[in-house]
């Protein structure tokens, strides 16, 4: 009686979430599979180095990534680059100084420093962008969700699917108009218009190719808003590999600790009893 | 069990006792060692967090990315505050539960009921104080709301508002004070749960008519068979603890908090953490500031009344299964209730809604009105009839 109760009432709460989100205009992104999901999920490096390439020729014009440094890109579990690649990547970027004669000045990047943004200020980006700042990518796939909806978020816990933030800014990056002259009207985004034009077009990135010239993957708009998407979300969580690992570990600690505590409850159970 | 004989000297006062503990109840929820548990987990993550925070509104939120990204292990730290507060909640309402589905307020626990709400009303402040400390978005905003509260003051609002903030709007002073806040109230908490859990001695004692000798209070405490339960919950909650730290450590931490605090953006909906969604929905559901406030408050404080409300002096075996039937529903609701907490707010007042005097749509607004009046139906009107319904002794 209870369990028809519950289900009823799961069918009732569900309908009526469907038919709230079935009212708004902006429709919920889409769950993607991304290889870095799940229990052990692992960032693929080619698919990382792919994103960075996107990133460094296209998002850094106008977005930067200020709590990465260049030297985060060579740590095992990123993209991986070698210390040479992450150097010229550094130089890249001009840092204010101050020179050896006191007056201020002008260096290039260093592994130790960071993706900052390329404006000099806030003011500077929203002058140059109507007004709006171009935001900071390196929490963006932490700083965006969606709701999941009754009962989904439960079992969200146990999959575990936490990566709400990466299908957002993929549902963003794939929900251009097709054939909107002004390119700025967004399926997913509220109100239907960002202020960021479409940024990705079919083969405009030369992707390395396998030793056959064939590509590795298709040059298409969704192929590159996936790369630089899975970019983003190492960017904002870069130790998960070794998270997991250690929660592998302790996991197995703890299970072999439940068996013991189960044992000896089991025991001292059994010892009362034989003195009855 | 025919025979007494064989049992410790804690189990058989616990099967004297008049009202039934965890012992013979549902096993998980006694989740007193939990609770311990928890408190030391965020007394020792928070001292490391302490070392490397900066209460300032320039730094605070560049300090916590700094210990999550640059701090050996400070992710894991952080992140173990983070979760241990939801658990360190999720921990206290199971204890809270379990004490009112055995009526736990009676006499002989009177005094340790008074205790026990007044660490619950010590938790809530410090876990709101640190939640503030985070200086994201939404931290951000619900220290706004709240704070803004003691505006609705008579008389004295505006400068009670401006003392408890240090200045018109939150600043640098704000985070100041809420730091060292945050910081000292757990030592108060610690030494009420030393008082906590002596008085539960106390009420053993008086229920068993008689002083303890030192034997038995030690036995009272570290009962093997306690202990031993105790172990194997600790480690099934450790296990739920570890799993959201190593494998969704975002689960139930907010977006918004990812943002660096702003004052000129409002974020679409200001909600809190889940654990005061309840309160939340009950503040905001009603029209009149004054009204929220009241009732939020009244909805924490009615728990000191407890045992004023209750004056059944049924034994546990006595309890009336339609009591205890209310009990579940008034649990299913305070959860409902939580999750209306968590929507916008929309649709009519319940008197245009029952009476269709309103085209506006939406039901959250309704649904939680009605949710809040049967959240305070228990505490008002089932608890109060509870010793018609009930055999006396």
């Amino acid at each position: 009686m209870l369990k028809r109760l519950f289900i009823i009432a799961l069918t009732v709460l569900s309908a009526s979430f469907a038919a709230d989100a079935a009212e708004q205009n902006t429709p919920t992104p889409e769950r993607q599979n991304w290889s870095f999901s799940g229990i052990n999920g692992a960032y693929d490096r080619d698919q990382l180095r792919r994103g960075l390439q996107i990133y460094a020729e296209k998002c850094r014009a106008c977005h930067g990534m200020e709590y990465l440094d260049f030297r985060s890109l060579i740590r095992p579990g990123g993209p991986e680059l070698s210390p040479e690649a992450a150097k010229e990547l550094a130089s890249g970027y001009v840092f204010p100084a101050i020179g050896d004669d006191g007056e201020p000045t002008e260096r290039s990047g260093r592994l130790n420093d960071r993706l900052v943004s390329p404006y000099t200020n806030p003011q500077q980006a929203a002058f140059l962008h109507n007004g709006i700042v171009p935001v900071d990518l390196t929490y963006i796939t932490r700083a965006r969700s969606y709701d999941r909806g009754f009962p989904q978020f439960i079992f969200d816990l146990f999959i575990p699917y936490t990566e709400q933030g990466s299908d957002y800014v993929y549902a963003i990056l794939t929900g251009y108009e097709e054939g909107d002259p002004t390119m700025m009207k967004n399926r997913y985004f509220p109100g239907g218009v960002t202020k960021m034009a479409r940024p990705l077009t079919d083969g405009e990135f030369s992707y390395p190719t396998r030793a056959d010239g064939q590509p590795v993957v298709p040059q298409t708009e969704a192929q590159y808003a996936k790369d630089v998407t899975a970019f983003l979300s190492w960017a904002a969580d870069p130790d998960r590999a070794t998270r997991q690992q250690t929660g592998g570990y302790v996991f197995l600690y703890l299970g072999i600790f439940l068996a013991l505590c189960l044992i000896t409850k089991r025991l001292y159970k059994r010892q009362s009893g034989a003195g009855r | 069990m025919a025979d007494n004989s064989q049992l410790t000297p804690a189990t058989s006062w616990l099967k004297r006792l008049p009202l039934p503990t965890s012992v013979r109840g549902i096993w998980l929820f006694s989740a007193g060692a939990l609770l311990l548990l928890m408190l030391a987990v965020q007394i020792l993550s928070g001292i490391i967090l302490a070392m490397f925070y900066i209460p300032t509104v320039e730094s605070a939120y560049d300090s916590i990315i700094h210990i999550m990204r640059n701090v050996k292990h400070g992710e894991l730290i952080r992140n173990a505050h983070m979760i241990g507060a939801s658990l360190f909640f999720f921990a206290c309402y199971m204890h809270m539960l379990r004490g009112m589905y055995y009526v736990v307020y009676r006499k002989p626990y009177l005094k340790m009921w008074m205790v026990s709400v007044t660490l619950y009303v010590l938790l809530m402040v410090t876990a709101f104080l640190g939640y503030s400390l985070i200086w994201g978005q939404k931290s951000y905003w619900a220290a706004t709301v709240i704070t803004e509260f003691a505006r609705a003051v008579p008389l004295v609002g505006d400068d009670l508002h401006s003392l408890l903030i240090g200045g018109y709007s939150l600043g640098t002073p704000t985070l100041g004070r809420f730091y060292v806040l945050h910081f000292i109230i757990p030592f108060i908490i610690i030494l009420m749960t030393v008082v906590h859990i002596r008085t539960v001695r106390h009420a053993y004692a008086d229920a068993m008519k008689r002083e303890l000798s030192a034997q038995d209070k030690s036995r009272l405490l570290f009962d093997y068979k306690m202990t031993d339960d105790d172990a194997v919950k600790i480690t099934l909650f450790l296990m739920l603890f570890s799993w959201l730290l190593f494998f969704a450590p975002n689960y139930l931490s907010s977006a918004d908090n990812f943002i660096q605090a702003d004052p000129t953006v409002t974020p679409l909906i200001v909600a809190p953490e889940w654990y005061f969604l309840p309160l939340f929905s009950i503040l905001r559901c009603f029209p009149g500031e004054l009204t929220g406030i009241g009732l939020m408050s009244g909805a924490v404080l009615v728990f000191y009344f407890l045992p004023w409300l209750d004056t059944s002096r049924s034994r546990f075996r006595h309890h009336s299964p339609i009591v205890k039937v209310c009990f579940l529903l008034w649990v299913l609701n305070a959860l409902f209730l939580g999750w209306l907490g968590s929507k916008a707010l929309v649709g009519p007042d319940l008197n245009d809604w029952l009476f269709g005097q309103s085209a506006e749509k939406g039901w959250i607004r309704p649904a939680s009105q009605i949710s809040t009046l049967l959240y305070f139906a228990w505490f008002l009107v089932l608890l109060p009839c509870r010793r018609f319904l009930e055999k006396q002794s």
